[in-house]
């Protein structure tokens, strides 16, 4: 069982989200956080597989999270996946630079996203 | 909130990228519209509230513009995903100005803004259009289009924001390296009006931090503003958190460390040459530093003199005039409520009625056995029993219709966008006021006259 949280906080954009990451060829259990801060709470709880957060959130924003997960030794090795509206090519750069492993556009195209998600999961299995 | 475990039967199933959503179900569009509609409220709210401060003080709350921003910014994403291209492409375009303003590239006399509300009004057309499944507004859509080039042709020439590097602050690499670039741009601002930067360090529980977090950033907020937040792992990893606040305020650090007496919480000017000031990390709890030693009032003076020379260093260095600061809201505001479609409101109305049906019939078998000697004594205690259940459904039934009340406001927020243009239009200071909006009505009753 794979398990990947997704941080964002558009209701919507969340069930899209989950919907196209229920339809990997492997089992997931998928955590959805609406908020950084929720996030946050929630990391502890599980051993997460990989991590799908958005940039714009209104606590804690994408990449505090992202530097956070990368500056904490429990977390350091889950793959990052940024998906967030287009905008800031700087801030696109700036998730990079902090360890995000993959920063996609929304609007994302499901099977993008999907295999985009697959490699990193199976790279993670190896590394393991 | 707990997490939500994902379910099959999760509405959006399937829906994604705008060739896989154009010909998903109507009721994709409805969760799309849902949402929408909540996000234009805020933002025909939050445009109001800047016109107000355009014209009022003159001085705009960066917390508002950004939140606008946010709205527009989500709103082209949702719109994206399901292939709605108009409503994509006029919010794209309204993010792109209230981008513009709140990195400080456009600037808020720009006639620009005034196309604001018109441009989320057209957006509130296109959705009602949708929501009504109308697919034939074919005349909506190109009045989108052409405001759309009415706002291109309107839009400035950017300016380029200044390049400095933040040379002087006394902040963590890895700080600035997780500023997003609205941050950036409010940081570099801050510098230009030559405000006291400062760096709040707190540690928390892990699974408790948002009541300590949030009391902490509601005081700093009282005398400033929040740029940053970063979480990092504390001492303890597996069970604290830490968090250093980036923080902008019209007072010194000096008075900032008297106004943030929390446990675990340090506070430090990041405007400083001199690294001893910059490592001046004050325990609140043990009034001792970093290493153990005890302060000085001499030596934190020292620190604050050190700081507030950086501080004019560095806002002279940059090549604009210093205005007043801006008084930055206390409270930030936290969601707190749920959406719910109005029909399972109609629904649960529906099965109070049905509940109210029931407790007559047991009155009236109360009422007859009540009259029957024989049964006469549990006759009394079943009217009892039926007379607190009439209180509980009473309850319950004044509970759903609360539920469903709205402020009447509703009706008039239009009307506060025609007064805005009409101020824009005639160049006339026009003013609406409204009183009693806060009256509640029904939903079903406020919509239509809406």
């Amino acid at each position: 069982m794979q398990r990947i949280l997704i941080v964002e906080d558009s209701a919507t954009m969340r069930s899209l989200l989950a919907s196209s990451l229920e339809e990997l060829e492997v089992p997931v259990k998928i955590v959805e956080a609406e908020s950084g801060f929720e996030a946050l709470r929630f990391l502890p709880r599980e051993d997460f597989d990989l991590v799908v957060t958005d940039i714009n959130m209104p606590d804690i924003n994408g990449l505090e999270l992202v530097s956070f997960i990368r500056q904490n030794k429990k977390y350091v090795d889950i793959p990052l996946v940024i998906v967030s509206t287009e905008g800031s090519e700087r801030d696109r750069d700036k998730g990079l630079q902090l360890g995000a492993d993959a920063y996609m556009v929304k609007p994302f195209d499901p099977d993008m996203l999907r295999q985009v998600v697959i490699d990193l999961l199976a790279g993670r299995r190896e590394e393991r | 909130m707990a997490a939500k475990k994902s379910s099959a039967k999760r509405k959006a199933k399937g829906a994604g990228a705008a060739k896989a959503t154009k010909t998903k179900a109507k009721k994709d569009n409805r969760e799309f519209v849902a949402e929408a509609e909540e996000i234009l409220e805020a933002m025909f709210q939050d445009l109001s509230d800047l016109e107000e401060q355009r014209h009022g003080s003159g001085e705009v709350d960066p917390d508002l513009v950004n939140r606008i921003f946010r709205s527009a910014h989500s709103l082209k994403g949702l719109a994206g995903m399901f292939g709605l291209d108009a409503i994509g492409e006029l919010s794209h375009r309204l993010e792109d100005i209230l981008d513009g303003l709140r990195l400080g590239r456009i600037s808020f006399d720009s006639p620009v803004i005034g196309l604001l509300d018109e441009g989320v009004g057209l957006v509130a057309t296109l959705m009602t259009k949708l929501k009504e499944g109308d697919s034939s507004h074919d005349a909506d859509v190109q009045a989108a289009h052409a405001f759309i080039v009415q706002l291109e042709a309107a839009i400035e020439a950017p300016k380029t924001s200044a390049s400095d590097e933040f040379e002087g602050l006394d902040i963590d690499s890895s700080l600035l390296r997780a500023l997003t670039e609205y941050e950036e741009h409010r940081l570099r601002e801050n510098i230009r009006r030559g405000r006291h930067i400062a760096l709040v360090d707190s540690t928390f529980e892990i699974a408790a931090f948002e009541e300590g977090l949030s009391e902490l950033s509601s005081a700093v907020r009282e005398v400033g503003e929040v740029v940053s937040t970063l979480p990092s792992p504390g001492d303890a990893p597996e069970s604290q958190i830490r968090f250093s606040l980036l923080v902008v305020t019209d007072i010194d650090s000096d008075r900032l460390r008297e106004r943030l007496d929390y446990p675990d919480t340090h506070v430090r000017s990041a405007l400083s040459t001199d690294p001893a000031a910059g490592s001046s990390k004050l325990d609140r709890e043990t009034g001792t530093d970093e290493g153990g030693g005890q302060r000085t009032g001499t030596s934190e003076s020292r620190d604050a003199q050190a700081g507030d020379e950086a501080r004019r260093d560095l806002a002279s260095s940059a090549s604009s005039v210093r205005t007043e600061a801006p008084e930055i809201d206390s409270l930030r505001s936290i969601s707190d409520t749920v959406r719910v479609d109005i029909r399972k409101l109609d629904e649960l109305m529906n099965l109070v009625g049905e509940l109210v049906i029931s407790r007559n019939a047991i009155t009236g078998i109360a009422n007859q056995l009540a009259g029957e000697s024989q049964t006469a004594r549990i006759g009394v205690e079943l009217t009892k029993a039926s007379k607190s259940l009439d209180r509980k459904l009473k309850e319950l039934q004044s509970g759903v219709l609360d539920v469903r009340m709205v402020p009447l406001r509703q009706i008039f927020e239009k009307l506060s966008r025609v007064v805005r243009r009409l101020r824009r239009d005639l160049g006339k200071e026009v003013g609406l006021e409204f009183v009693g909006g806060d009256t509640e009505l029904d939903k079903l009753i406020v919509e239509p006259a809406s």
